[in-house]
């Protein structure tokens, strides 16, 4: 049993580099064939190569690792969400941070795309913490509970959801960029952005990291937390922060795609128990390797027809497995 | 040595209400049962020696502050409210946080070991008990709270709880402070704190509790019967059915 488990955790950690280099291979051009794409990794040097593919590579590395950090970053603070508020249903969205970001973005639509895609990320990380940090605020001052904070970031979402509405119905038209991001895609990422949303995963996992033993405490009732001196209100907060952090990342990087920072740590949990930092790093990998997986799909499925949201595969096929899994927990 | 715990003019309030409130008492050791009314402030008293409740008045636990005593101490609360994904071996390794050993122990008191695999939602409401339980003993703590230990058990379990905790104390001197609402556990304690509107009305031996110090903190009036030497108390009601 223990021998199976480590196994799986070792193929859940290696999984993103192999679906990472399956995401180098398939695109959607039909122009280069996978085998001559294999040739050019493994001989990145060879003079023979056409810019045009290497242009093409060089759009699906920087695709790829996007879908990575952006599913790395949901699969953590997914994870760390459903430790800090008790609730395995808790996904990266329920304290505002999605509904702030997407806020952040259509207010660079409405005021005439201002200063280009990198100041539409800035905007949306922006709006995102913000809009975090009045759930938490609110939560806190309320007593910090984990039902206190989700009724705070369910009221916030609401208020960000209706300005949302009727920014978007003023504006002539969202077109397609709009419509993608607000189902999130990693379709048009920058390589600043993908670095920068990277910057900020390493920085938010190495705080959980140091505050996982409080966090694991979570577990148990606060008071047998806080009777061990593991402090659960500033833990649950502090935790709450760093996640919302990683989560804001992701959708100021690729707008809020749907699934993965729920399924990611539920499946590692099921898989792997519960022990928080062996879960955070599986939870990790394999929102990354959801979000490649799911976007490999996409180009599939985008073949020749133009771009379609992630969210649109990943809800396909998270219906099913969120209802399979549930079954199987026993719920 | 014993792990005894002072209370100095200890108040705790909450919604508006005083509700425990304790002049000068000293927990000697051994065996302490905690029993009382509904809300008559047995939890209160238990967390807020576990340092989880915030109070006014001078505590001492272990001879020094109940926060620098944290380490000496476990406490078990009456409802568990586990993450329900979590396994037991996650219950027991959190429950170590602030001490350097790690678990699983060696030796597992109270429950088998395939309970360490288990999701605490596939344990029955007695099997988490136990897990709980299982618990607060692996921090081999020199006091022991233990909030409503007994309930949701079975007689086996009772009885084999009660005896294990009486071989922990034998073993470490640990001091073990446990409520219950079942008075047929009073022989059972070296000492008993019966308290009442969040005030001790008794402390002391079990024997030399009377009836009618019984039956005015509980309002109702008690039938005695005589086992093993020992006095065991019933509601009246019950007896004459």
């Amino acid at each position: 049993m223990r021998a199976a488990r480590t196994l799986l955790l070792i193929s859940i950690l290696f999984s993103p580099v192999l679906l990472s280099l399956l995401g180098l291979i398939v695109g959607t051009t039909g122009l280069i064939p996978p085998g001559s794409m294999v040739r050019l990794i493994l001989h990145p040097g060879s003079s023979s190569i056409p810019p045009v593919v290497r242009g093409i590579l060089r759009y699906r590395l920087l695709r790829t690792l996007a879908a990575v950090v952006v599913g790395a970053s949901l699969g953590a603070s997914g994870l760390t969400y459903q430790y800090a508020l008790r609730n395995p249903l808790a996904d990266p969205y329920l304290l505002g941070v999605s509904t702030g970001s997407a806020f952040g973005v259509v207010l660079w639509l409405y005021t005439g795309h201002h200063g280009g895609p990198f100041e539409a990320y800035m905007l949306s990380l922006a709006f995102g913490i913000l809009s975090f940090a009045v759930v938490a605020g609110i939560g806190y001052y309320t007593g910090g509970s984990p039902a206190g904070l989700i009724v705070a970031g369910v009221s916030v979402s609401y208020t960000f959801l209706g300005l949302i509405v009727i920014l978007l119905a003023r504006l002539p038209g969202t077109g397609r960029v709009g419509f993608n991001w607000l189902f999130g895609t990693v379709a048009y990422p920058l390589p600043r952005e993908i670095l920068y949303t990277t910057l900020i995963l390493a920085a938010s996992m190495l705080g959980l990291i140091v505050l996982s033993p409080r966090l694991y405490t979570l577990i148990l009732s606060d008071k047998v937390s806080e009777s061990m001196g593991a402090e659960p209100r500033k833990t649950r907060i502090a935790s709450l922060t760093l996640a919302s952090m990683a989560a804001a990342g992701a959708v100021a990087l690729s707008g809020p795609v749907g699934f993965i920072g729920l399924a990611a740590p539920w499946i590692s949990r099921l898989a792997l128990g519960s022990n928080y930092t062996r879960v955070l790093a599986a939870s990790t990998a394999l929102g990354a390797s959801l979000a490649v997986g799911s976007d490999i799909l996409v180009r599939l499925i985008a073949a020749g027809s133009g771009e379609i949201p992630l969210t649109a595969v990943t809800a396909l096929y998270g219906g099913p497995i969120l209802y399979y899994l549930s079954r199987r927990t026993g719920w | 040595m014993a792990c005894t715990v002072e209370l100095e003019g200890v108040e705790v309030w909450g919604g508006g209400r005083r509700i425990l409130w304790v002049e000068n008492l000293v927990l000697t050791g051994g065996l302490t049962l905690v029993i009382g009314p509904n809300g008559s402030g047995k939890t209160t008293l238990l967390e807020t020696i576990a340092g989880a409740r915030k109070h006014s008045g001078r505590i001492r636990v272990c001879g020094t502050t109940p926060g620098k005593a944290r380490r000496m101490i476990a406490y078990v609360p009456a409802q568990p409210s586990i993450d329900p994904l979590a396994r037991g071996e996650d219950v027991l390794r959190a429950g170590m946080y602030g001490l350097k050993e790690s678990p699983p122990p060696g030796r597992l008191r109270l429950i088998p070991r395939e309970f360490l695999d288990r999701r605490i939602s596939t344990l029955s409401s007695g099997e988490q008990r136990l897990t709980c339980l299982e618990r607060g003993l692996a921090r081999r703590p020199h006091l022991l709270l233990l909030d409503e230990p007994l309930s949701f058990l079975d007689i086996r379990n009772q009885s084999r709880v009660v005896s294990i905790l009486r071989e922990y104390m034998a073993e470490t001197g640990a001091h073990i402070i446990f409520t219950a609402h079942e008075l047929l556990y009073l022989p059972v304690a070296d000492s008993v704190l019966l308290l009442s509107n969040g005030m001790p009305a008794y402390y002391g031996p079990p024997g030399g509790m009377g009836r009618k110090i019984l039956e005015e903190a509980y309002g109702v009036e008690l039938a005695e019967i005589e086992a093993g030497g020992h006095k065991f108390y019933l509601p009246r009601t019950l007896v004459d059915l």
